[in-house]
């Protein structure tokens, strides 16, 4: 299964109740300035200390987050996607 | 005043007191609000009122609503960025054994309800004269561009942050002849924990004169004071204050800029308020939405430069024909200031042939711009004489 790991660059704000994940430095090349994500996408980017698969993505999200096994991996699943997909996620084979 | 007008300024006063109780026409222009509050760099700051008054109930176009939406994330954005850059450069400096210290927008920010908000172009820090060279080679070496300054002010930016490096932190001269150089000279370097909140709120007044004197200044300016005033831990003496303002000649200036608020956005504050007659309040209401930010969108500050240099000589003529001289053969230290006469600067026995330099320079390049300007205290004077009312309107 393919790690990935959270951009460098990319930092998580929370400002009046809405989260942004928001791109500095070298990030800003490679993803939107700010994008507005909800609290679950919050709380499963506060999960990434390093590189993850997304089995320990969800095993994590479990262990910290409460959430059933399941319903953890297919959150983490289209967490991953959407977030690879806007760059602030980076799969750690293409680098 | 138009509805959008009335509207903006309902906003701030819900941004000021953390309420959701402004009240619109149905037919307001959305798009003239979002102008205005752009003009006066306050779109993403005004995204919190509208989105309370969204969540209350009214009706908030969306797409309106989303526009200001969008501000409030750039806002954030830049100040993420902020912070970053700025943590990295003072880490830097201390490296280098330079001391480089906050002042203007990086510490009115803080008095703000939401500190990401409060828009700033560019980071200001005041540094010793003697540090130039240090902290210029930090910030090439941090991969800053140097940008177009002058004699005291150095600019270095990349791609969304800018930082102003001062050596001093006021350079400027008002219609009066206070020495505001001097004063401030003292002021930001007698702490190790940077410049006292008494003293940034002092120079925080100092610095509204003088836009108000050069040009004009925008409504953020007015929230400042409010955000800094209202807040239990400001740590500021008003009688200390009060004291160091009439030094400096703008007491009176500080009453009227703090009853302004008052009336426009009904706070109580603890500077003592001034009547201000209805002529004053609307003309200046208006001027303010004319001016923008800082007075560069309202053709009516033209004049502003030529009735400060009179009202400071005492009496018209007198103060035409100096100033006219005066442009003809312009003081060293404001040709060290210009970057295309900065050979003079560290050389004063240069200073007749940046002269010369310059008359050429006008007659070749800017022949009918430099001849209006030489002009201006003779064919514009009723513009000029209103500006000098508007000062004096002003308490400055």
């Amino acid at each position: 299964m393919n790690a990935f790991r959270a951009r460098e660059g990319v930092e998580l704000v929370e400002i009046c109740g809405e989260y942004l994940l928001v791109a500095t430095k070298d990030a800003r090349e490679a993803c939107p300035f700010a994008t507005q994500i909800n609290k679950a996408a919050a709380d499963y980017w506060k999960l990434l200390d390093g590189p993850c698969t997304i089995q320990t993505l969800a095993d994590k999200a479990v262990e910290k987050l409460g959430t059933d096994a399941k319903s953890s991996f297919l959150s983490a699943l289209m967490f991953v996607s959407k977030m690879s997909k806007t760059g602030y996620i980076v799969m750690e084979d293409r680098g | 005043m138009t509805a959008a007008r009335r509207f903006f300024i309902s906003l701030l006063t819900d941004l000021v007191h953390g309420q959701a109780k402004a009240k619109f026409d149905p037919d307001i222009d959305w798009d003239e609000l979002y102008s205005i509050a752009e003009d006066h760099t306050l779109a993403g700051a005004l995204y919190l009122p509208l989105r309370a008054l969204s969540e209350k109930g009214e009706a908030i176009p969306e797409e309106a609503l989303q526009r200001f939406h969008s501000a409030f994330h750039c806002e954030i954005y830049f100040s993420v960025n902020r912070e970053k850059m700025l943590g990295e450069a003072l880490g830097a400096f201390e490296k280098a054994g330079a001391r480089a210290v906050p002042f203007k927008g990086w510490l009115l920010r803080e008095y703000w309800p939401v500190p990401e908000v409060r828009h700033m172009s560019d980071i200001d820090l005041v540094i010793d004269h003697k540090d130039r060279k240090v902290t210029d080679d930090v910030m090439m070496e941090l991969g800053y561009t140097r940008g177009e300054g002058n004699h005291a002010v150095w600019v270095y930016s990349e791609k969304d942050v800018m930082f102003e490096l001062h050596d001093h932190m006021f350079y400027d001269r008002l219609s009066n002849d206070v020495d505001y150089i001097g004063y401030f000279d003292k002021v930001w370097d007698r702490s190790e924990a940077g410049i006292d909140p008494g003293s940034h709120m002092v120079y925080t007044i100092a610095h509204m004169a003088k836009h108000i004197t050069n040009q004009g200044i925008g409504f953020r300016a007015f929230l400042d004071l409010v955000f800094i005033s209202r807040d239990p831990e400001n740590g500021i003496d008003w009688k200390w204050l009060e004291g160091e303002l009439k030094k400096l000649e703008l007491w009176d200036f500080t009453r009227i800029c703090f009853s302004l608020c008052r009336r426009w956005f009904d706070v109580i504050l603890p500077v003592p308020f001034v009547h201000l007659s209805k002529e004053f309040f609307d003309s200046t209401t208006e001027k303010m939405f004319n001016d923008g930010m800082f007075g560069l969108e309202n053709r009516q500050n033209a004049a502003a430069g030529t009735a400060k240099a009179i009202r400071r000589s005492g009496g018209y003529v007198k103060g035409a024909i100096r100033l006219m001289i005066g442009r003809l053969f312009p003081r060293y230290r404001d040709m060290q200031l210009t970057p295309q006469y900065k050979f003079v600067d560290g050389r004063p026995w240069l200073l007749p042939a940046a002269w010369v330099y310059r008359w050429g320079y006008c007659i070749k390049h800017k022949r009918s711009d430099s001849m209006e300007l030489l002009s201006e205290p003779v064919k514009k004077r009723r513009e000029v004489e209103e500006r000098e009312k508007l000062l004096s309107d002003w308490g400055l």
